[in-house]
């Protein structure tokens, strides 16, 4: 038995540092093939969840590129906007989604839930510096260890798949409203009114770099269904509050109200292709003012 | 508990170190028992009193069909158990399949029935596994080929063994219970052979099983935009998908009871180097075909009573090996195509050419003619695969018609093959013993192999997919 326990540690241990190694070359490798670099004309760089990842086409609004990614913590999209930013001195303008709920408590889970680090920290370790690993490991410590040990795990994806595998335009063909609308109706969503503050800290983060660096911040309420709109109509004027007090060079775009017909909804709070199609149109005729 | 999860990576060592630490037999069985309950509980606890009442059921039916001299009683007793683990499959299983058929069925010719009496039954893990289990261990004890036991902890752990409890392989009282019942002392070999097991188990579910589904699932669920090459791909992709997380499985489940001192039967060897299709029931779901010829196929007359009749029993056990994976008709049809593609060996006179050997077995590389029979018997196997893996029969028709009609050369999906030829050449090398999978000489080559498909492994584990074998 002492010989079996001896050698499965051995075994352990080999395979350990040999993940270790691995991870930080796939890291060191990514990190240096990475495409960061944004074509001249494009000065607008989306971040943020899936609000603006299903709503904002860059191939329409073509002087943009969108880099959200659904169930994205404001801290990924601030290591996002930190790592392009420095890389692209082009931008001029970050749109980041700001939706009604996107400041709800639970909200707080989208950093350290074990769910969430273990579907975004291997797709973006590459632009982590030691304090963002830090701030992760102090919000889950036993997930991101282990994490770590599979770094290299989302190596060959990011390879493939390139920036589209930490964000992009998603195209939702789909149109469930009339499922979403009964689910709605059958199990209301509770207005949250305490804050999520790691999520304020790192939303206020990305407008501090911001400021620092000359960009212009735009806080986007991307379209919602009316059912949705009027039942978050309690919590808006909360979010403008902190948006004016806290952020007071951004702006804020409230465009929740837009407004689309019934097919061009994914569900309540998305945008399915055409839905997409008419909102960035009307956006890029915005920008275009 | 899944054994491709982090729970089980900490159950596993756990056990194992306290069932070591233990030397009474007894202790050792209560302990196994404990952890297979708790194995079973994890996934779902209210259904834990259905393997114990299974259990008592026939722990006592099997002493009474012993104690009793005649033989009408000993028949009751058996039918009681037999008509008691068939209730419970068949309520669990197929209610709802008998309900909406019937329903159906009225409704074809013309009676529409408003109120339907269905429920929202959830399916309990492994209990076509257990059920058949508990059943044979009544049967063998009717049949006096094993003695009831008295020890009711060794035959809970029997039937409760967790390695083997949701998927198999499907145990035989003669083969576990007397395992049960003895001493077990640690074997260092045994253990370390049940680890290598148990790695290339995971490597087949996590990395082949697992990245095919990836493949598998889109193409199945999108086959009227895609081009018949890529159907064919899917096909394929999903015969080597099945096979690996079937297989993946049963490894892991050996590997494990040898950890704890047992062996358990082969279940499956190299069922795709099958020369014919009688060939390829001898070496696919070993556990399963062997049961339905030793309790139906063999007790109905098998061969021996006609050419007749042993067409009806192929039929039969073709059909029933089909209702068996679940409640739906494309599982009745891919039964029947196999009893066809069967029937027509048995009526040649050419379905016991291949009994033991596997193919090639003193050479490198098979004839030209093995690997014209190898492909012929893959081919149909995998064409019968189309009404497992779809939603209806009509899927399966319109999926194999645009597969042939509409065929090109593949313009997507084609990543899955590495995976294919992966599998094909880990196979061939290892096809004379399927119980020493990675059986290489250099220590330091193993090693490597060895940390090179654990990290693997653990990078591709984060998807925590179920076994296909689990939903039967």
């Amino acid at each position: 038995m002492k010989k079996l326990i001896n050698r499965t540690l051995l075994f352990l241990t080999i395979s350990a540092i040999f993940s270790l190694l691995l991870g930080f070359l796939s890291v060191v490798i990514t990190n240096k093939t990475f495409n960061f670099e944004f074509k001249k004309y494009q000065n607008i760089l989306i971040v943020g969840n899936s609000h603006t990842e299903c709503s904002i086409s860059d191939k329409i609004l073509s002087n943009s590129v969108n880099i959200s990614q659904s169930a994205s913590s404001y801290f990924y999209s601030y290591i996002k906007v930190r790592e392009f930013v420095k890389r692209n001195p082009t931008i001029d303008t970050v749109i980041i989604s700001f939706s009604d709920n996107d400041l709800f408590s639970e909200k707080e889970k989208w950093l350290s839930s074990t769910e969430k680090i273990r579907n975004k920290m291997t797709r973006m370790i590459f632009l982590f510096n030691t304090e963002d690993y830090l701030t992760l490991f102090c919000s889950n410590p036993i997930t991101t260890s282990l994490q770590s040990f599979i770094v290299y795990s989302d190596f060959y994806n990011l390879y493939i798949h390139r920036r589209s595998f930490i964000g992009g335009y998603n195209q939702f063909n789909k149109n469930k409203i009339k499922e979403s609308i009964l689910e709605f109706n059958q199990d209301t969503p509770k207005i949250d009114y305490k804050i999520a503050h790691t999520e304020l800290k790192y939303l206020l983060k990305i407008y501090e770099l911001c400021e620092k660096e000359g960009v212009h911040l735009i806080l986007l309420n991307s379209p919602v269904h009316p059912v949705l709109q009027s039942h978050f109509s309690l919590i808006k004027d909360r979010n403008y509050k902190i948006a004016s007090e806290k952020m007071t060079n951004a702006t804020f775009l409230d465009h929740s109200s837009y407004k689309l017909d019934n097919s061009m909804f994914a569900d309540l709070s998305h945008l399915n292709g055409t839905g997409s199609i008419s909102y960035s149109l009307f956006l890029k005729s915005v920008f275009s003012k | 508990m899944l054994f491709n999860t982090l729970e089980y990576f900490l159950f596993l060592p756990i056990s194992f170190l306290l069932y070591w630490s233990i030397k009474n037999t007894t202790t050792q069985n209560i302990l196994v028992l404990a952890s297979s309950y708790v194995f079973y509980g994890w996934w779902d606890w209210r259904f834990l009193f259905l393997i114990f009442i299974s259990t008592v059921v026939d722990y006592f039916v099997a002493i009474k069909i012993e104690k009793t001299d005649y033989k009408e009683r000993k028949r009751v007793y058996l039918l009681l158990s037999i008509i008691f683990n068939l209730t419970i499959l068949i309520f669990f299983k197929y209610y709802n399949f008998f309900i909406e058929s019937w329903v159906e069925l009225l409704s074809s010719i013309g009676y529409h029935v408003k109120d339907v009496w269905t429920l929202k039954i959830i399916l309990p893990v492994g209990i076509s596994f257990y059920t058949f289990q508990t059943m044979s261990y009544s049967l063998d004890v009717y049949r006096n080929d094993i003695k009831a036991t008295r020890d009711f902890i060794s035959f809970a752990s029997f039937v409760s063994f967790f390695p083997q409890l949701v998927a198999g392989p499907i145990e035989r009282a003669s083969n576990l219970l007397p395992q049960m019942l003895k001493e077990r002392k640690f074997d260092y070999k045994q253990t370390v052979d049940g680890l290598r097991l148990i790695l290339w188990g995971l490597f087949k579910k996590v990395v082949i099983a697992d990245s095919l589904s990836l493949l598998v699932n889109p193409i199945f669920d999108n086959y009227e935009i895609l081009n018949g090459g890529e159907l064919f791909l899917g096909l394929i992709y999903f015969s080597f998908q099945i096979y690996c997380d079937f297989s993946g499985y049963s490894d892991i489940a050996i590997g494990t009871a040898k950890m704890f001192g047992v062996e358990l039967r082969s279940n499956f060897i190299f069922p795709y180097f099958s020369r014919d299709i009688s060939e390829f029931w001898r070496r696919w779901h070993v556990s399963l075909s062997s049961w339905f010829r030793d309790y139906i196929y063999i007790p109905l007359g098998g061969s021996k009573n006609g050419k007749w009749v042993s067409i009806r029993n192929i039929f039969i056990i073709f059909i029933i090996s089909g209702f068996w994976h679940g409640a739906n008709f494309t599982f009745i049809a891919w039964g029947s195509i196999h009893s066809v593609l069967y029937l027509a060996l048995v009526l040649s006179n050419k379905n016991r050419r291949y009994l033991t050997s596997i193919v090639s077995k003193n050479r490198a590389v098979p004839t030209f003619i093995e690997l014209y029979q190898i492909s012929i018997t893959f081919f149909m196997v995998t064409i019968s695969w189309v009404f497992f893996r779809s939603g209806s029969i009509l899927d399966s028709f319109l999926y194999l018609k645009k597969m042939l009609l509409n065929f090109d050369i593949p313009i997507s999906y084609r990543s899955g093959i590495f995976y294919v030829i992966l599998i094909i050449i880990s196979d061939w090398l290892n096809r004379k013993d399927e119980r020493k999978p990675l059986n290489i000489s250099s220590t330091n080559i193993r090693w490597i192999i060895y940390v090179l498909m654990f990290i693997l492994i653990i990078s591709h584990g984060g998807q925590k997919n179920e076994f296909i074998y689990f939903q039967f």
